[in-house]
């Protein structure tokens, strides 16, 4: 038997009763939060030392324990060694854990091993006594946690469970002092006893195979030894997985909720708009006016600025804000709860089918609310490739500024269907996303790998209503500093270029928009939109400014029309009016199909600047070249077809 | 479905499976058994985890609506897990 300065001692400034020298060394093991530490404490009476192992930092325990011995008790020195789950030291740890049980020299062993193994969790418990096993170490299982066992229905069945691991196997409530005596019992019988012949386990240096046995051994002992329900107890949450992670009715649930997200959204968003729609056009334009006027800039550059370019332009934009809260708020709603979770697992079979890694879905998913960060985001792919076409694919997926387009439009060419043609315009985008990438899959990327993904999904929750604000608040806040920056200095460019007169008509500031650089400009383009039932420079001229901010478009839009109808005494704000006219006569009567080719077409092209520069940084100048020229390629074949269909059905 | 529980387990995450329920569905293992195969093929390096945020950075861009929208709320929601082969030598 080992001497007790074979198995050397730890510094410790603490006093209490030791072992005397020669005395047997009993180690306690076992995995991290099994009990062990508690029930150390309980056999020795809590008389622990800490201290650090010589050499090391590694804390261990060490006492005196009395265990039956003859006539006479006899004492034992108990070590409690660092938790560890298995004798493969991943940490140091566990590295000084094996080195204590598995010295160089087998006399320096300690004389019995005691495995502290949790009767809740025997699979996780149970590895270290495989390999534990795998040696002719004396061995005796200490079993915890039997409680917590029993309130989950698992009856643990200690002699079936000994028969199987070869080893004398104790019940044990360290927190009550239930079962101490029998382990003393067993470690004594076991001291006294030959050692147990070690476990038959293949002789192999594939760690692979080696582990699979042990846990193919584990398994048959938790088969043996354990009674379970019938079915593992199912959570309320695994019943409501079953339904909407299901492979064909979870994406047809995640639809229907993402058409139930922006039906409220328009809905409940229609009567606000509107009451800050004449908020703008009303009171603020106003008082702008007679502030001006009175500070005597009536009828110059400056009132034209305010009036037309900031109050038309980001008034406009910022009545979207109800809009923008509704819709923030809900997909809040949906993340706290939980379903956004169960929301990626539904998109990542559709990443799956398009050829990409299942963790393509993250920036796919971020994508729905910026383009800018879901590009940044693919760095969590590890190959290039996956990093590349990901990044291409990202600007179809439709982000949030889009969104103030689309409802626009909806609510002025589709006023009783707003919340639909929006729904539709995301499940176009989700087309575009897996139709483009099976595309790029079969021509450019026929060789790409799988990386197949799992994911821990939480618990549903009930949302945090603080967390909700927060949340909402934080994703507002950031739409309107975007109002308030990128977009005032769009409408300050777009306001110049509309002052701005060609054909020597009019002076600065004072030309109609028509004769202006911006509609000069926004007229040369047009031409190449007239397939598609937009070829008007107003459209046009939006859809370039929308190049540098989907909001833009908005706000340039505004700008257009107050400046274009000034002197319309009945309807001054009416824009919806206005775009409706321009798209009729565009498409030359074929509205309904010139404005959903003009949908999709902002749907499909470059999202924004931003987003360029980003793919610029990330993939680099040659696929950003070739994502723009991609993008606008198919935005313009898709929404050519869509006119030309719509205008042949019609 | 062959081998023991490690392999079992590799393979249902080779072949799709995406959460632990469906794993369980696949191989016919107990959760306990298949959060310590995971654990232990994680432990190996056969397998990699790393969480997955599916917020906005908190340097996000400031060119759109969602612009710096979850700093400081990033936590907020629930975290995925991401596991994947790190190697098939199985």
């Amino acid at each position: 038997m080992a001497e007790t300065p074979a198995f050397p001692s730890c510094h410790s400034d603490a006093a209490g009763p030791l072992a005397a020298s020669g005395a047997p060394v009993i180690a306690l093991v076992g995995a991290p939060n099994v009990g062990k530490s508690t029930l150390f404490n309980s056999l020795t009476g809590a008389r622990r030392q800490v201290g650090n192992w010589p050499g090391t930092t590694v804390e261990v325990g060490r006492a005196r324990w009395r265990v039956p011995g003859g006539p006479e008790p006899q004492s034992v020195a108990l070590v409690d060694l660092p938790g560890a789950y298995s004798l493969d030291a991943v940490s140091p740890d566990e590295e000084f854990t094996r080195a204590l049980l598995l010295p160089a020299d087998p006399g320096d062993r300690p004389d019995v091993v005691v495995v502290t193994v949790d009767a809740s969790r025997l699979a996780r418990s149970l590895y270290l006594v495989s390999q534990i096993r795998e040696t002719a170490m004396r061995t005796v299982v200490a079993l915890t946690m039997s409680d917590i066992a029993a309130r989950r229905e698992i009856e643990v069945e200690v002699e079936a469970l000994q028969q199987h691991l070869g080893v004398p196997v104790v019940r044990v409530d360290p927190r009550r002092g239930v079962g101490d005596a029998d382990l003393a019992r067993a470690v004594a019988a076991a001291l006294s006893g030959p050692p147990p012949g070690p476990r038959p386990h293949p002789q192999t240096d594939d760690e692979l195979e080696l582990a699979d046995d042990r846990f193919t051994w584990l398994q048959a002992a938790i088969d043996a030894a354990t009674v379970t329900p019938e079915r593992e107890t199912r959570t309320w949450s695994d019943r409501i997985d079953r339904w909407v992670t299901a492979p064909w009715l979870g994406p047809m649930i995640f639809l229907a909720v993402m058409w139930a997200v922006f039906q409220l959204t328009t809905t409940a968003a229609a009567p606000l708009q509107d009451a800050l729609d004449a908020f703008f056009a009303g009171p603020v334009s106003a008082a702008a006016t007679t502030v001006l006027g009175a500070v005597g800039l009536a009828g110059s550059w400056v009132e034209s600025f305010v009036i037309d370019g900031l109050i038309g332009g980001v008034g406009m934009l910022l009545t979207f804000v109800p809009l923008m809260a509704i819709m923030f708020a809900l997909l809040s709603l949906l993340e706290d709860s939980g379903y956004m979770a169960r929301a990626a697992v539904v998109t990542d079979r559709t990443m799956r089918f398009i050829g990409l890694p299942g963790r393509a879905f993250l920036p796919l998913i971020v994508g729905f609310g910026c383009n800018v960060p879901a590009i940044s985001a693919t760095r969590v792919l590890p190959d290039s490739r996956h990093r590349v076409l990901t990044a291409l694919l990202v600007p179809f997926t439709s982000c949030t500024a889009r969104l103030a387009v689309y409802v626009m439009l909806a609510a002025v060419f589709f006023p009783e269907h707003a919340g639909n043609v929006v729904f539709a315009m995301y499940v176009i985008s989700i087309v575009f996303v897996v139709v483009v990438g099976l595309a790029l899959k079969k021509t450019l990327w026929r060789t790409m790998g799988r990386d197949p993904l799992l994911l821990d999904l939480p618990a549903y929750q009930m949302p945090h209503g603080r967390i909700l604000a927060a949340v909402t608040w934080g994703r507002l806040k950031g739409f309107l500093q975007t109002a308030s920056g990128i977009i005032v200095a769009t409408v300050a460019a777009v306001w110049l270029l509309q002052s701005i007169p060609v054909n020597g008509a009019g002076g600065f500031a004072d030309v109609p928009v028509e004769e202006s650089a911006y509609a000069a400009a926004a007229e040369t383009i047009a031409p190449v939109f007239a397939p598609a039932g937009f070829g008007n420079w107003e459209a046009v001229g939006a859809l370039t400014v929308g190049f540098v901010a989907k909001e833009a478009v908005i706000s340039s839009w505004a700008q257009t029309y107050a400046v274009e109808e000034p002197e319309d005494p009945a309807n001054p704000g009416d824009l919806g009016a206005a775009v409706k006219a321009d798209f009729a006569e565009s498409s030359r009567g074929h509205t309904t199909a010139a404005v959903w080719a003009f949908l999709i077409f902002l749907l499909a092209y470059t999202p924004c600047v931003a987003t360029l520069a980003t793919q610029w940084r990330e993939i680099g100048r040659r696929w950003t070249v070739f994502g723009v020229a991609m993008q606008f390629s198919v935005a313009w074949v898709v929404a050519v077809a869509v006119f030309q269909i719509g205008r042949a059905i019609s | 479905m062959s081998g023991g529980p490690l392999r079992q387990v590799l393979t249902a995450v080779d072949d799709g499976a995406l959460t632990f329920d469906e794993m369980a569905r696949v191989t016919g293992l107990s959760q306990d058994m298949i959060t310590a195969a995971l654990d232990q093929l994680l432990r190996m390096g056969h397998l990699r985890a790393e969480s997955l945020n599916t917020g906005c950075p908190p340097a996000g861009c400031r060119s759109c609506g969602s612009a710096g929208a979850d700093s400081g709320t990033c936590s907020a929601g629930p975290v995925l897990v991401g596991l994947s082969p790190a190697r098939r030598s199985h």
